[in-house]
């Protein structure tokens, strides 16, 4: 009965196909975005043999097919072209911006769930309390107010009222720690207090309807403790939607990166997007959006599977009904 | 009183009451019923009339708020149940341990994310203080005695994974599983096709008496209850109107109502072509139930006295504890 198994390798084979079919747009966006990549790089008024020379080098002489051939054999090789503007190996570009990348938002997704969680319980067992209340408005605030807004009043009471933390900037975790909490908690907290807020709101709403089902009055009816009941019996079923949410979240803050790394001069991956859209930098820009992709498909596939193994009823939809 | 000494259960003046922003609902408004030990007694009614939330009152279970009870005893081998607050210690000892429930929906009831296994090792451990290995095989056994073959495998099955009726032999193994003295059974079949309702009833009687366990049935039912229990209180509006034995309540009713309910039920012995009599109109609203009888208004036998005086009160009416409460006087005997 390796239904799981089943289901587990279902789960991969379509993330293959996800990653393959966004490997083919990615390619297609040089040939999409307005312009002339070369000439935006070499200049309006370049020499029309360089401009050929260049296409040549870039394969852009070639058809469509082996153009996105040769890219793929490259990125099999670990070689993703070089940058037009900022002449260096794009692999290598990546491999020391992706890093501080995934610094922050890893953290910021493990504070959103936990935290996340924590406060929708809190306010379900709660319920209708003062506590529930005021959490419940800071929730909406989280949800409502702008994100930017939020980061521009952090940094004014942080860092200019109370000189508590750094402005900008950002340290590796691997060579201070200490100054890596001080210059990522602002970025983290701001990548981490949307997903926090509705995180929280699910977990409440889901708990709320959790508690009133009839397996609940059940458990109750048998002498379960209440904290066995709503801390094993009804948190399970609660928590279940919340791993799709997650997945959610983890590509919402990826996408939030880019603004965190910009407004804190962090040099990460989001910060890379906006100067290679800038200025066309097309090897870039597509080797971006393909890492990420890998990045995004793969927490969603952990994620898919963890769902199915905290939902037997996903894992095991084509047995049987015993009667 | 009739062997009122072997009593297990005895309630005495229970009052229900929800709070709503319509009102005070009186879901269950004054009444007194025992159980004797090894007894099988039927509370019946329609639906809303309060049968449900009085049962679930006995081991506090009703949602608080809007529920409350307002008052009255729950005496069970002598001890108040109401004394001990409803997340008690005291109360959770006698959850599932003393008395078990068994309730109106079985596709429900069980908890979609853990095995059936572990909902009945749960259960079995939280009151007998064994090792979790020992409870798992006690659940195995339980199952066993609700006639589900193969109950090692069973035990490793997710409730989504079993039929109604199978879920509803779980149940009721995990309210036979720490030898309960008492089953509520709270319309147990409703919620099953007919050919499974009458293996399910089976199946709860030969248990609760091959172990001696008393049992509430609760049911609007009428004709499924006529076969097994010994004893029928027939509630309506959250009052009992009617008490008696099986057979005086179904060979001679004294209330109105209690007639109506057997006229509207269809039973073999009747002529085929003998039509079915509906209750006229409905159950009265319970947030603003009048003083007189709370029948009366689809009451056919209804006369002078019921409109001028307050509900009527229980009382004797023959033999062998047969109750009712209305005006009607006894001599009459022609409401049927």
């Amino acid at each position: 009965m390796n239904s799981l198994g089943a289901y587990t390798r279902n789960r991969i084979l379509l993330s293959l196909f996800i990653i393959f079919a966004v490997s083919v747009f990615a390619f297609l966006i040089v040939h999409l975005m307005p312009g002339d990549p070369v000439r935006a790089v070499l200049g309006i008024e370049a020499d029309e043999a360089a401009v050929q020379k260049m296409r040549e080098e870039l394969n852009l002489d070639k058809p469509f097919l082996t153009q996105y051939w040769l890219w793929m054999k490259g990125i099999f090789k670990g070689n993703f072209g070089r940058s037009l503007t900022l002449n260096t190996d794009v692999g290598e570009l990546i491999g020391r911006r992706l890093p501080v990348t995934l610094s922050l938002t890893i953290p910021a997704l493990i504070i959103a769930a936990i935290f996340g969680i924590i406060i929708g319980v809190i306010c379900a067992t709660n319920r209708g309390s003062i506590a529930d209340q005021l959490l419940t408005v800071l929730v909406t605030i989280a949800n409502g107010v702008p994100i930017f807004w939020i980061g521009i009043m952090m940094i004014y009471l942080f860092g200019v009222l109370l000189g508590w933390l750094p402005l900008m900037g950002y340290a590796s975790p691997f060579e201070s720690f200490v100054e890596y909490l001080r210059k990522a908690a602002m970025p983290v907290s701001i990548l981490a207090i949307r997903p926090m807020a509705e995180i929280a709101r699910q977990v409440r709403t889901n708990m709320l309807e959790v508690i009133n089902q009839d397996y609940i009055r059940t458990a109750r009816a048998y002498g379960l403790s209440e904290r066995k009941v709503k801390y094993k019996y009804a948190l399970k079923n609660a928590l279940i939607p919340i791993v799709t949410l997650l997945a959610l979240q983890a590509r919402d803050v990826a996408g939030g990166s880019v603004l965190a790394e910009q407004v804190f001069s962090i040099a990460g991956m989001g910060q890379l997007i906006m100067i290679s859209v800038l200025n066309r930098d097309f090897p870039v820009i597509q080797a971006i959006v393909l890492v990420i992709t890998v990045i995004v498909v793969f927490v969603n596939l952990l994620l898919d599977i963890s769902y199915g193994w905290l939902d037997p009823r996903i894992r095991m939809t084509a047995r049987k009904v015993i009667n | 009183m009739t062997q009122r000494s072997e009593v297990l259960l005895d309630v005495r003046n229970l009052k229900v009451s929800f709070f709503t922003h319509f009102g005070e609902v009186k879901a269950v408004n004054d009444i007194s019923y025992y159980v004797n030990r090894g007894e099988v007694i039927a509370l019946v009614g329609e639906s809303g009339c309060g049968k449900s939330v009085s049962q679930m009152s006995v081991i506090q279970l009703i949602q608080s708020p809007p529920g409350r009870i307002m008052g009255g005893e729950v005496i069970f081998e002598g001890k108040d149940l109401l004394k001990y607050g409803a997340n008690s210690k005291e109360m959770r000892a006698i959850r599932g341990k003393e008395i078990s429930m068994v309730f109106q929906e079985p596709m429900t009831s069980l908890n979609p994310v853990f095995t059936i296994g572990k909902q009945l090792e749960e259960v079995i451990s939280t009151h007998m203080g064994i090792s979790k290995k020992e409870a798992w095989e006690k659940g195995v056994k339980a199952l066993a005695a609700v006639d589900i073959p193969d109950p090692e495998e069973r035990m490793k099955n997710y409730p989504f994974e079993l039929s109604g009726g199978m879920r509803q032999r779980v149940l009721i193994a995990m309210a036979i599983a720490c030898q309960s003295k008492l089953i509520i059974a709270d319309e147990p079949t409703t919620a099953l096709d007919v050919t499974t309702q009458a293996q399910i009833m089976e199946l709860l009687m030969s248990i609760v008496k091959e172990r001696g366990t008393s049992l509430v049935i609760v049911t609007h039912n009428l004709g499924l209850v006529s076969r097994y229990s010994e004893r029928i209180y027939v509630m309506y509006a959250g009052r009992i109107v009617e008490s008696g034995t099986t057979r005086d309540i179904l060979t001679s009713p004294r209330h109105p109502y209690t007639v109506g309910l057997l006229n509207s039920v269809p039973r073999l012995e009747d002529d085929k072509d003998k039509e079915l009599v509906p209750i006229e109109g409905m159950p009265p609203n319970l947030i603003d139930l009048p003083d007189t009888c709370a029948f009366m208004p689809r009451c056919r036998y209804a006369f002078d006295k019921c409109a001028g005086s307050r509900a009527p009160e229980l009382r004797k009416v023959g033999e062998n504890d047969h109750y009712a409460a209305c005006y009607l006087d006894a001599g009459e005997g022609s409401i049927q």
